[in-house]
């Protein structure tokens, strides 16, 4: 489906780009490409040259003054010719790096500052991805800088056809269309095996990834217990033998076609070969060339088909590559949805905000309905207000919004009065402090991790001081180096490892060390035993003070603390009130509390009998 | 090393190729040397036409060389080419065989080794060096270089043999020849080893740099990493790091260049004055009457062609024992023993189930670390008893189940089964008395029934029967094929998705089919709602039956079903009894913890 769609920007177009491209960012890559065209063609001149020559100073009988003169002129040449090529090629593919860090950088910076709707989009990943694979070394080719390499190739190759051209043209003129045409018949063969590859790809490629699949069953500790406990390497040795079985099929197939394809090319080296020997060898009994030029026109013969193959080749590549830098420019230039805003936050730091939502509704992209619907809610100012829902109710949603992170499909999200999206975006997120549900660190330090930016740049004093309230101290206290000691050991041999449960008091601690007036917690106790959760409730009770804050839970108890709960089903608001409020309604908060209570009511009462009850 | 132990090592090595695709060995060491041989075809047959040519040869000669040339050239081409893809068609078997000798050694090594985080970096290590093309590939591609060179200097010498047998020339050019020969290729061969050198060493310097950029990658692609960077203003200094590692990279990268092409200068230099001296040579000869006009061009490309091969000869010997390092490591991280299967005594079956298990004084330190994770743990588990463990994150809960199920073995004291120290048992065997749902269990992409039945075979009335236990009968009747139908898409496209509620109930069901004296259970409820949560809590009795059952939790309130309450904590079990008894001790660790989850509740 994808295939048919006409792509962003032409071949030329592209081939245009890069080479503007590789002129900004390295001039000297640019520079080398250029001067090794003629350098290579001179090379492979000499390199028929040569031969001939030797042939012919000791045909015609010269002296070995003039032999040695002659031969070592041309070899001179070679040699300087030869060391230029080798040394010119390792400084490009240097160059070439430098250029490819360039057009990374682009990427990097466009993931980490595009609207994050977008970003977590499928597509804009999947183009995202396509786009790093232009700019990622692949199997020996490099998309952005092959399609630059591979334009300059074509017109070193149009050259050089026009070279050797004019020398068989020597010989006999219409040996040059026969000699053109004869590749074509390799083409033929070549693009039938691409083919039918082409068209066995999915089946090919999914037996690869179910092969990968099962190798990589054993490799986990949590399924290295359960293999050892249910005995069940055998079960997946046979999987795998399977598989590999098939997978031998189909290589097999593959590769007699693709014997095949290398066979016809045999074919037509020997029919050009032969016919060149015979046109030149009559022409040397008939005395029309001398045997030093036999030499020479039937090696340029032999290497003519290089240049006309290398045409088609480069071409094929400079499309190839096209379509992935297309990818890349698309990605790049990617419109930003949500950067219209201008409002500063400035002013807005230093106070207690309000935030409305009115009438908010959103949509997820492709979704049937609404995940959040006409939601409207208030928190005041210094409010500390919990929304609490079963999975799936749209509490994450509700923080995204707030977060900016989402822009409603419909109302409004408001704070102090200003719409969020008459912000800045970057100056919008300044105004929360967020702990989000789903926690990932980094390779950072714990300073670094805390304040978003080098250790340089971070006010370490108050760094530590916020890993400590965030009940890290401990912790800290056992780490050589302190609150700069890295995170994730893989990546930093020194490093450290956090549980679960200190990541999320590292995640709380950076919330503290960046003091934003909105205060966001998502649920964050599952993996807590019940005193580290407890504590983690008292911390966050003493966070609040001075802060509008939204806290989200689950676990119904840790509410009573808000000031104010909503309860969020299907995407609006079911009940709202203080716990007491809520309890004494008796509705659906009070069913769910009552589920997660009945355990720990009265001792001498069977929970189970009771809880059942409440179904 | 020694010479002995890099002998060793190759042959090693050159037996586990054989070992992973035998035809594959045989395939390639023909397939290369067919191809060298090839390229003497035209070099021979030319020198032989233009001769003929230059001597006004008849047509008949002369098109006798002709076809000889392009026919042989033709047919040896066909053959390698044949050769060369049946081989390839075998190259990625080999390939995946040797991936599966990971896979299999993770399979059969000891658990405690899985666990090692030093044993899980000498396989990092190795996989990656695997990758960067060290090992078992630099030995695939050692061998044919060996293969392909030794051919082409063999076939040079036996083509070039002719021209040192010349009497016609004088002795001190062939000295010289053979001097210059000797220079060019030491030089040669000390440039080719210096660049190879070069960028050994800077790929080496890379690896860190990959891990790190692996991570970053991994983290900037992280949707709640996302999150946390716009939130918290990370752009910058993030894009920034990356840069630094990619400029690392780039510099890196520059200088390596540089050096190389420093290096390639003086081997140059004297390839070409050695082939000028070469030509000179030739040239004196050819026109003193020595040798023919044809013969030039051949001598030349046959001595040019030894030099290469004879270059890429050494190269390929001194990777070879180059290699011989990195497959050392290798083989030591396949011969990492596995010591759990000492053990012979067999398990006696007995229908009444009547297996006893005590921990006597149990101490454990896990390898490598200073502090105790288990301290004199004693229990005695009762027949048909429900045993609750419950303490906080850390206590030790975890690890109890570990050693009760031999994934370790005690550092102190012993773990007794009706009697015998559980050592003495075959490990299978020992095995085989155990049902365990991990908390962090796995269910593997295939067959519903597969999975259930931990096997390739299974019995599909007992599968369902289980499932139906485990309170999957709903939702087993969504699967389109019932017991065959694949779980996940992962494996089969035509898959079923689960939840993570209905993941925890297959597992439990595979726990069941086992059918094994002990079950154990660990956190089952922690991923569940409310609601879901109270089910799994109000079956436990009926699905444990008679057997001996462990509880893992905690969320106490699970624990006021079971018949015994172990307390852990630091490693300890601090407390035991029933959930009332513990209670009433209002100084003790249960009564804490059951306080701070109740207060919350109780309003």
């Amino acid at each position: 489906m994808d295939k048919k769609k006409k792509p962003s920007h032409s071949a030329l177009d592209n081939s245009l780009w890069s080479a503007k491209m590789l002129m900004k960012y390295s001039p000297a890559a640019f520079f080398i490409i250029v001067l090794l065209i003629p350098v290579e063609i001179g090379m492979q001149y000499l390199g028929i040259y040569l031969p001939s020559l030797v042939v012919s100073e000791v045909a015609e009988g010269q002296t070995l003054e003039h032999a040695l003169m002659t031969v070592g002129l041309v070899m001179a040449a070679m040699f300087a010719g030869g060391i230029l090529q080798k040394a010119l090629n390792y400084i490009q593919s240097a160059k070439l790096e430098f250029y490819k860090n360039r057009l990374t950088d682009r990427i990097t910076r466009k993931k980490l500052s595009m609207f994050y709707q977008d970003y977590e989009k499928k597509e804009v990943r999947d183009l995202a991805s396509r786009a790093e694979r232009a700019t990622q070394m692949w199997n020996h080719k490099l998309p952005v800088s092959d399609i630059v390499t591979n334009e300059f190739g074509m017109v070193k190759n149009i050259l050089g056809y026009f070279l050797f051209g004019t020398v068989i043209s020597f010989a006999s003129p219409w040996l040059v269309p026969l000699l053109t045409i004869a590749p074509a018949v390799n083409l033929v063969a070549v693009r039938a095996f691409n083919k039918w590859e082409y068209q066995h790809r999915p089946e090919r490629a999914d037996l690869g990834r179910r092969l990968g699949l099962v190798e990589e069953l054993p490799d986990d500790f949590a399924s290295a217990k359960d293999i050892r406990i249910y005995g069940m390497s055998q079960w997946i040795e046979e999987r795998y033998r399977e598989l590999s079985a098939e997978n031998l099929i189909w290589k097999k197939k593959e590769s007699i076609r693709r014997a095949g394809s290398r066979a016809a090319d045999l074919a037509v080296i020997l029919v050009r070969d032969g016919g060149a020997y015979a046109l030149l060898i009559s022409m040397i009994l008939k005395n029309e060339i001398s045997i030093s030029q036999f030499v020479l026109y039937f090696s340029a013969i032999s290497s003519f088909a290089a240049w006309v193959g290398g045409i088609i080749d480069c071409w094929n590549k400079v499309h190839s590559n096209s379509l992935l830098v297309c990818d890349y420019r698309d990605y790049v230039d990617y419109p930003d949805q949500d950067g219209s805003g201008s409002a500063e936050a400035e002013e807005h730091l230093s106070r207690l905000p309000e935030i409305v939502f009115d009438h908010v509704s959103y949509r997820y992209e492709g979704a049937g309905e609404d995940t959040i619907h006409n939601l409207s809610f208030t928190i005041r100012r210094g409010e500390k207000l919990a929304l609490i829902g079963v999975n799936g109710a749209g509490k994450t949603t509700v923080v995204k919004l707030l977060c900016g992170l989402y822009r409603p499909t419909a109302g409004e999200i408001r704070i102090n009065g200003i719409p969020v999206s008459d912000f800045r975006r970057e100056d919008y997120y300044l105004l929360l402090s967020p702990v989000f549900q789903d926690i990932r660190t980094s390779f950072l330090s714990l300073a670094e991790t805390v304040s978003g930016t080098y250790t340089e740049k971070t006010d370490l004093d108050r760094a530590e001081r916020c890993i400590r309230l965030a009940g890290l101290g401990e912790k800290l206290d056992t780490l050589p180096q302190g609150i700069n000691t890295k995170l994730d050991k893989r990546v930093n041999k020194d490093g450290t490892e956090l549980s679960g449960g200190e990541a999320q008091k590292l995640m709380l601690a950076r919330a503290l060390y960046k003091d934003a007036p909105v205060l966001v917690l998502d649920e964050p106790t599952a993996a807590l035993d019940p005193i580290a959760e407890s504590n983690i409730y008292r911390a966050y009770n003493q966070m609040c003070v001075n802060k509008t804050s939204l806290f989200i839970s689950h676990r119904l108890a840790s509410t009573s603390f808000c000031d104010r709960i909503l309860l969020l089903e299907k995407g609006h608001i079911r009940e709202e009130g203080t716990h007491e409020e809520l309890m004494q309604r008796g509705g659906r908060y009070k069913e769910m509390f009552e589920i997660q209570s009945c355990w720990y009511q009265d001792q001498n009462q069977d929970g189970g009998e009771k809880g059942g009850d409440e179904k | 090393m020694k010479l002995k132990e890099h002998v060793h090592i190759f042959k090693r090595g050159f037996r586990l190729c054989v070992a992973l695709e035998k035809r594959y060995m045989v395939y390639l060491i023909l397939e290369k040397v067919l191809s060298s041989l090839t390229g003497y075809i035209p070099v021979y047959f030319s020198a032989k036409l233009i001769d003929a040519l230059y001597g006004g040869q008849p047509l008949s000669v002369i098109v006798q060389y002709v076809l000889l040339t392009v026919g042989l050239v033709f047919m040896a081409k066909l053959l390698a080419a044949w050769i060369g893809c049946v081989r390839e068609a075998r190259e990625n078997v080999v390939y995946h065989n040797e991936d599966w000798l990971f896979s299999d050694k993770a399979m059969k090594m000891a658990y405690a080794s899985i666990e090692d985080p030093e044993v899980a970096r000498r396989k990092h290590r190795i996989r990656r060096e695997n990758q960067t093309g060290f090992n078992l590939y630099s030995m695939l591609y050692n061998t044919q270089e060996l293969i392909a060179n030794g051919t082409k200097i063999i076939a040079s010498l036996a083509l070039t043999a002719s021209f040192f047998a010349l009497p016609s020339l004088p002795a001190w050019y062939k000295l010289a020849l053979a001097g210059g020969f000797i220079l060019t290729l030491a030089v040669s061969m000390l440039s080719v080893s210096r660049i190879a050198a070069i960028e050994q060493k800077f790929w080496g310097s890379c690896v860190d740099l990959n891990t790190m950029d692996r991570a970053f990658y991994g983290y900037i692609d992280n949707y709640s990493a996302g999150k946390d960077i716009r939130l918290y203003a990370m752009k910058d200094y993030l894009a920034d790091e990356k840069m630094g590692i990619d400029m690392t990279y780039y510099h890196g990268f520059l200088k390596t260049s540089c050096g190389s092409a420093l290096w390639t200068l003086p081997a140059e230099l004297l390839k070409y004055a050695f082939q000028f001296g070469l030509y000179g040579v030739l040239i004196f000869a050819a026109l003193s009457s020595g040798i023919s006009v044809g013969d030039i061009a051949k001598y030349v490309a046959c001595i040019m062609l030894m030099m290469d091969a004879a270059v890429h000869f050494t190269a390929a010997v001194q990777n070879a024992f180059n290699n011989n390092h990195y497959l050392k490591r290798y083989f030591e991280y396949f011969d990492i023993p596995n010591n759990m299967y000492k053990g012979t005594l067999t398990v006696e079956k007995r229908d009444d189930n009547e297996y006893d298990v005590e921990f006597k004084d149990v101490s454990f330190k896990y390898p490598n670390t200073d502090a105790y994770a288990l301290r004199h743990v004693n229990i005695k588990f009762k027949i048909g008893e429900k045993l609750a463990v419950v303490g906080m994150n850390g206590s030790g809960k975890t690890t109890f189940i570990k050693l009760l199920c031999r994934l370790y073995d005690p550092t102190e004291g012993e773990i007794l089964l009706n009697g015998v120290n559980i050592q003495k048992y075959n490990y299978d065997e020992y095995m085989s008395i155990f049902s365990v749902v991990f908390q962090d269990f796995k269910l593997f992409p295939f067959r519903l029934g597969e999975v259930v039945a931990s096997s390739r075979e299974f019995d599909a009335e007992r599968v369902k029967e289980c499932l139906i236990k485990a309170n999957f009968r709903e939702r087993l009747s969504a699967f389109p094929e019932g017991t065959e139908s694949y779980l996940y898409k992962g494996y089969d496209k035509s898959g079923v998705e689960i939840s993570g509620g209905e993941a925890q109930k297959i597992a439990l069901a595979r726990a069941l089919y086992k059918d094994a004296p002990f079950i154990i259970l660990d956190e089952p409820t922690a991923a569940l709602d409310p609601v879901s949560e109270y089910e799994v809590y109000s079956n436990f009795n009926e699905i444990a039956g008679d057997r001996t059952a462990v509880y893992i939790s905690h969320r106490l309130a699970s624990c006021r079903f079971c018949d015994k309450i172990a307390v852990f904590h630091e490693g300890a079990v601090i407390q035991t009894g029933r959930h009332e008894e513990l209670l009433a001790d209002t100084d003790g660790k249960y009564y804490e913890l059951w306080n701070v989850q109740a207060q919350y509740y109780t309003l």
